[in-house]
């Protein structure tokens, strides 16, 4: 009977082949880069009060108006162009924000953007037709 | 004077190694997943509004987000009524399972509509909302 021979181990061993190892990891990259998203979130808190509170305590300090509408926005009546350069003349007066019919939801985010910028605290928000 | 003489190639060329492709790729493998956040998509095509202040938060959605799509269509959960929706907001704030809102609104919605709405949630007794928008590039 015969014996099997095992091969001398001399012999030079091809390397593995990495070409599945590849297409998988391709793939997981092509997945990942599909579903991922790179834009950053922000968030802007609100500031929470109890309806007819505000309007039960007078402020101390007549606010800044600034409204809003489908032309631009106007701070105390005036136009204005530069609203963080506008807003960044008195921080110390709260401001109020109102909104009227036209004004789209990015108008009155770029209002909250350039009042935080500006450094204005007391930041009110209301709709056109509504108690100060 | 002799010339030079080229050595022949003796050998067969070995393939072309592949193994700093798949540095790379792995690299760029793990730079994804370590960089990108799944995101969960929004029940209804919307393009958020764009801020350049606020604070950075993950932008994966939360079961708290309120969305209001372009047309000012709402989606909370799984509800699309208004007067639902508040009233399960009502709830959830009362029994303290929720103590933050998002709302994620299209660009363009009225904003009249948005404050509206950010009142109509305050009166639920939610302790703190907010509005959520992209950084803009």
């Amino acid at each position: 009977m015969k014996m099997l021979r095992i091969s001398p181990s001399s012999a030079r061993r091809r390397p593995p082949d990495l070409t599945p190892v590849m297409d998988v990891v391709f793939i997981l990259v092509v997945f990942f880069m599909v579903v991922s998203t790179f834009s950053q979130t922000l968030v802007k808190p609100l500031k929470v009060t109890v309806p007819g509170a505000a309007a039960a305590l007078p402020s101390p300090v007549e606010p800044r108006v600034l409204v809003l509408d489908a032309a631009g926005s106007a701070l105390d009546g005036e136009t204005v162009t530069d609203l963080a350069a506008a807003l960044a003349g008195d921080t110390s007066k709260p401001l109020s924000i109102v909104a009227e019919n036209g004004a789209s939801y990015q108008a009155l985010v770029d209002a909250l953007d350039a009042a935080q910028e500006a450094g204005i605290d007391d930041v009110r928000v209301q709709a056109a037709g509504e108690g100060q | 004077m002799s010339g030079f003489s080229l050595p022949r190639p003796e050998r067969r060329s070995r393939g072309i190694s592949i193994l700093p492709l798949i540095n790379v790729v792995f690299l760029l493998l793990i730079f994804i997943v370590l960089s990108g956040v799944i995101a969960s998509p929004d029940p209804f095509e919307l393009l958020p509004a764009q801020a350049s202040a606020g604070e950075e938060v993950d932008a994966a959605g939360s079961d708290a987000t309120v969305y209001v799509s372009g047309s000012g269509a709402l989606r909370f959960r799984e509800l699309s009524d208004e007067t639902a929706i508040v009233a399960l907001i009502t709830q959830l704030a009362g029994n303290d399972a929720m103590e933050t809102l998002t709302l994620r609104a299209d660009a363009a919605v009225p904003a009249v509509r948005i404050v509206k709405l950010v009142e109509s949630l305050r009166a639920t007794g939610m302790s703190r909302i907010q509005l959520q928008a992209e950084r803009r590039p």
